[in-house]
């Protein structure tokens, strides 16, 4: 199959480009497109294309420059106040799930009844022993302490921010 | 008040994340582009985007609502750029990718109406092959029974003006499969028009 192309293809479309085809075009490229196969289609589909564009750009309905600016602004910053939002919530199910665990583990161990009462009181009594004498007491402690407040401060927090406006 | 100002704070902060992300001592892109350069940069080129959008999705509206889809992406990504065509390249790939991801969401059929101001373009010095496009409908029912990637890279090409390297940048394509999938497209859309030679 013969190769369907012409080296001129590129010059057609450049003469259309710049409005040299045709009546101000010379008259050799003309003549030449009209008995070249490919410069032919080229010279077909470019005329259709390009009257084409220059119809829709005139007709065209863009909004002006300055709403399109305003509305980008906007519209970032509300993405910008949802991402905050997202990022107080996930939080805040993150330390209510650990804190749902840990009561899950306490009441299990209270449900074990005077035997469990009592394992736990020697282990816990061992544990505080062996706490003492390094700093993970002030650190348990402190870790109790978010577990309990953590969920009021996420629930405080996220009535503050509200629903969407 | 002060959880106000530092929520306000965060906000700032996240606003400039979003804008603010090309280099500035990277002396060969373009700086970011501030309010005054991106209405510049818009005023040039919304126009000719439309225009893009409205013939290969066939729908007026969808290109109202994807020019500011796309805008609104190009200005979010921030991304720095080494010219005006790169840059320019940049926003009419996301162009594309908006009418593509519209198909794939079953966007509505395509039917290319071309403005119907009952006359036709002036197509600056040849007004003779103007005149054989009388009705704008033959292009657009024309270009209604080409593959999306068709269009795209017709009005690209012989629309728009664009190299093959820049086709194949804005459309996702091997810059060497180019020149054949336009030559394929070119004499197809020749045939549709009915002026095929030889």
């Amino acid at each position: 199959m013969a190769r369907h192309g012409c080296e001129r293809e590129r010059e057609v479309r450049e003469a259309f480009a710049s409005g040299r085809y045709g009546a101000r075009c010379d008259e050799e490229l003309h003549d030449h497109a009209s008995g070249c196969a490919a410069c032919a289609e080229v010279a077909l589909v470019t005329a259709a294309l390009a009257a084409a564009r220059l119809a829709s750009v005139r007709a065209a309905p863009v909004p002006r420059s300055g709403l399109v600016w305003w509305r980008m602004q906007l519209r970032a910053r509300r993405e910008a106040e949802a991402a905050a939002a997202r990022t107080v919530s996930r939080a805040g199910a993150g330390v209510l799930a650990s804190a749902f665990g840990i009561a899950v583990v306490l009441l299990g161990a209270m449900s074990l009844g005077e035997a469990g009462g009592e394992l736990a009181s020697q282990t816990g009594a061992a544990l505080l022993a062996a706490m003492r004498s390094s700093w993970r007491l002030p650190l348990l402690i402190a870790v109790v302490a978010w577990v309990a407040l953590a969920p009021v401060a996420v629930w405080l927090a996220m009535t503050e921010h509200g629903g969407p406006s | 008040m002060a959880d106000v100002e530092s929520g306000v704070v965060m906000l700032d902060a996240a606003l400039a994340a979003l804008r603010g992300r090309a280099k500035a001592d990277d002396a060969d892109t373009l700086p970011p582009m501030d309010e005054d350069a991106f209405r510049a940069f818009y005023e040039r080129t919304a126009r000719p985007v439309w225009a893009y959008l409205a013939r290969t999705t066939g729908d007026d509206r969808a290109a109202d609502d994807l020019l500011q889809e796309a805008y609104y992406r190009f200005f979010r990504a921030g991304a720095a750029h080494a010219s005006e065509a790169h840059r320019r390249n940049y926003l009419y790939r996301i162009a594309t990718n908006l009418v593509r991801d519209r198909a794939r969401k079953g966007g509505g059929a395509v039917h290319v109406a071309l403005p119907e101001d009952g006359s036709p373009a002036e197509l600056p010095g040849d007004p003779g092959v103007a005149e054989r496009f009388e009705k704008a409908n033959d292009l657009g029912r024309a270009l209604e029974q080409l593959k999306p990637l068709q269009r795209e890279m017709l009005w690209l090409a012989y629309a728009e003006g664009s190299s093959h390297e820049e086709i194949a940048e804005v459309l996702g394509v091997k810059a060497t499969n180019v020149r054949s999938l336009l030559s394929r497209a070119r004499r197809k859309l020749a045939n549709l028009l009915g002026g095929r030679r030889g």
